[in-house]
């Protein structure tokens, strides 16, 4: 047996438990999602549930919040993110406690804070009260626009931490040599992020900017935690939309939902590998 | 100047760590205070503001006493979520660890478009998948079962990805040196790879473990019967009924995933600060 | 392996060893802490006469079975019947009785009560008259029997 053949046996033999377990839970269903969606019932409709789809009204809600916020909260996320990472960079020595204050939200569970952030974020929660002790009106969080501005909220809450440790790791592995030579060239703390540290950890960024993602889907769960079933319209995601069905026991409706998300996804991936590969082909 | 300069960065550092914790000492605070405490907190239908009391009135165990004593269903909603999420991060370090390893050391065909395959499926959300497990789950007659929920968070993409991250940057070399040693991969998987990746296996047990302790959705349609419900769906209901141990039951929900958190602290940062490269 | 380390794992196993105890005997712990209580009949004079459609009768309760709570005074009776799991639960569950009292002596209240289910004390209400813990609507309640 030659030794590439060796080799490929044994990369077989190691991947053998992730690959049956994928196949069978992951990919199947995915086909199956597939299949269902071009179904409705037992007759074959083609493309009609996905034609349907986009008339539907729900759908296009759902669709547009959680693009809405793809858009607006993993950019924040990243900003914010890089932002504090640079500042606690600035610190010569930062105590543990401080570091690891940062991660404690990600570890608290979702259901434990619920509470929490009823009480402040209600009509007549704490931050409502505080506004109205400057005179100014209360804001409905849980019925407004404002809605999405408290999942983002939670969400750049919930996961600032982590990111924030990737980047700082990111940073760290810069070499000094480079900042330090900037320096001496006398330039300007501006420039020297601008041009020096961001792109020297542009895969980090892809890294960061994966985990933003994946993390923007699960904050699902705090959605239907805080607004049940039904959320108002401006935080009625696509996983709502998804769930809802599902009892409606409208499965052709919610497997070709599901088929778009996931197109939708794949895309944007794509996009970013493209990037990806043609920076390293520049460099 | 350059003093006032770090005073004003020490005091903004200070208030952004409050803000990250705030919601934590809130919330153990809460749990400190009597159920007459919590009752006008928590009533949101009357038209007073509500203001953060950070002080309770009466220093009391009251909560923990009900929910560690008297109500026993809290504590076996708590092993459900427990039978659900050991497994889960066992299963996913074990399987994870292996294919990471094929990933990012062997080659063989495919390996890079099978790779972003697994990419694909690890940002997938969990939607996606939801609806049709349960048919793959039915025919596998393992619905209501606790296996219904393990098995898929065993075989998520996640670690996967994570541990090929922190396994790249182990040395060719190494690997070589012990394969003209003639030792098998496996040995190598054990001896050389599983030690220098600690930080990659703790972090991805904490990332897993937390994501399987939240987990409300699959439960919610896998399981039939109401009694298997892990806490992280009780709690989300408990505002119903308890609401006075709302905070107590919060904090012992939160006592495992913490626990992880310092055991690895010092491991979780390691694998994203990996040496110089140049 | 940090003494850190150690410590964490310590209180680990404290903390689940400990939960899985409370969560095996919870039964048994939950049983011990119930309120326990001692009941009694009120004892009703049958020697008065009818009063319109229903007869009026005069009952003693003991005096220690009353609460006086501001406007009211409450009474707790005891409810049984069978759980979810086929157990028998005792319940206790609030009467008040203070438009009833008619009078008092040393050691019991008299008070006015009819014999129909309209009323609320009746004669197979059983009281309690002493609790080891202070009791609220819907507790449930070990009762201990005695001679």
């Amino acid at each position: 047996m030659t030794r590439k053949k060796r080799e490929y046996i044994s990369a077989a033999l190691f991947l053998l438990p992730s690959l049956a377990g994928i196949l069978v839970f992951y990919i199947i269903p995915y086909i199956i999602c597939f299949v269902q969606s071009l179904f409705v019932g037992d007759t074959f409709v083609g493309l009609n549930n996905y034609i349907s789809l986009f008339s539907n009204y729900t759908f296009t809600l759902a669709l547009r919040n959680t693009a809405i916020f793809t858009v607006t909260a993993i950019p924040l996320l990243m900003v914010i993110s890089f932002l504090i990472s640079l500042f606690l960079n600035s610190f010569k020595r930062l105590s543990a406690f401080f570091r690891s204050a940062f991660l404690i939200p990600v570890v608290i569970p979702v259901a434990s804070l619920i509470v929490v952030w009823q009480v402040m974020f209600e009509d007549y929660g704490a931050i409502n009260g505080f506004l109205n002790s400057l005179g100014l009106p209360a804001i409905e969080f849980f019925d407004s626009w404002f809605s999405m501005l408290m999942i983002i909220f939670i969400y750049v809450w919930k996961h600032c931490g982590f990111c924030v440790i990737l980047f700082t790791a990111g940073l760290a592995n810069i070499p000094n040599a480079y900042i330090e030579s900037a320096r001496l060239d006398g330039a300007s703390s501006l420039k020297i992020v601008t041009r020096i540290k961001i792109p020297n950890i542009a895969p980090t960024i892809f890294f960061v900017f994966l985990m933003a993602m994946i993390y923007s889907f699960k904050i699902y769960r705090e959605v239907f935690a805080l607004f049940g079933d039904y959320p108002n319209e401006h935080v009625y995601f696509l996983q709502n939309f998804v769930n809802n069905n599902y009892y409606n026991l409208n499965y052709p409706r919610l497997s070709a939902a599901s088929i778009i998300l996931s197109v939708f996804i794949v895309a944007v991936l794509l996009v970013f590998f493209m990037l990806e590969r043609k920076r390293n082909y520049l460099e | 100047m350059q003093k006032i300069k770090t005073f004003i960065k020490y005091i903004f550092l200070i208030i952004l760590a409050l803000l990250f914790l705030f919601p934590l000492i809130y919330m153990l605070i809460c749990s400190l205070m009597p159920s007459e405490e919590i009752a006008p907190m928590l009533d949101f239908s009357t038209e007073t503001y509500k203001s953060i009391k950070l002080i309770p009135d009466t220093f009391t165990l009251e909560q923990f006493y009900q929910v560690f004593f008297r109500r026993s269903q809290y504590l076996l909603k708590f092993w459900n979520s427990v039978i659900i999420t050991f497994p889960t991060v066992i299963g996913q370090v074990v399987v994870s660890s292996l294919a990471a390893f094929a990933f990012a050391k062997l080659k063989f065909p495919f390996r890079d478009k099978l790779f972003f395959v697994y990419i694909v499926l690890l940002i997938l959300p969990l939607q996606v998948t939801l609806v049709p497990n349960y048919i793959v789950l039915d025919n596998l007659k393992l619905l209501n079962s606790f296996l219904s929920v393990i098995l898929p968070g065993t075989f998520s993409a996640f670690g996967i990805c994570l541990l090929r991250q922190c396994i790249k940057y182990i040395p060719d070399s190494s690997i070589e040196a012990a394969r003209i040693d003639g030792a098998s991969y496996f040995k190598i998987f054990t001896n050389i790879i599983l030690p220098q990746i600690r930080g990659g296996l703790i972090t991805l047990a904490l990332l897993c473990f937390i994501d399987s302790w939240n987990a409300v959705e699959q439960p919610l349609i896998y399981f039939n019967d109401r009694a298997m419900y892990p806490l992280s769906i009780g709690l989300a209901d408990i505002g119903n009924s308890d609401y006075g141990i709302i905070f107590a039951c919060g904090v012992m929900f939160m006592i495992p995933p913490m626990l992880i958190y310092l055991y690895g602290e010092r491991d979780i940062e390691s694998p994203f600060t990996t040496s110089d490269k140049l | 392996m940090t003494r850190r380390k150690k410590i964490v794992i310590e209180i680990a196993v404290v903390f689940f060893v400990v939960l899985g105890l409370l969560t095996y005997f919870a039964d048994e712990i939950d049983f011990m802490l119930l309120p326990q209580v001692k009941t009694c009949e009120p004892i009703i004079n049958y020697s008065h006469g009818k009063f319109g459609a229903y007869s009026l009768l005069d009952c003693y309760i003991p005096k220690s079975s009353v609460i006086f709570d501001g406007e009211s005074a409450i009474v707790y009776a005891i409810n049984e019947y069978y759980g979810d799991d086929e157990n028998k639960l005792q319940v206790v569950y609030p009467i008040d009785i203070i438009d009833d009292i008619k009078g008092s002596d040393e050691l019991y209240y008299t008070l006015t009560v009819g014999d129909s289910m309209m009323s609320s004390v009746t004669a197979t209400t059983r009281l309690v008259y002493n609790t080891s813990k202070p009791l609220s609507d819907g507790d449930r309640v070990f009762i201990v029997e005695e001679n």
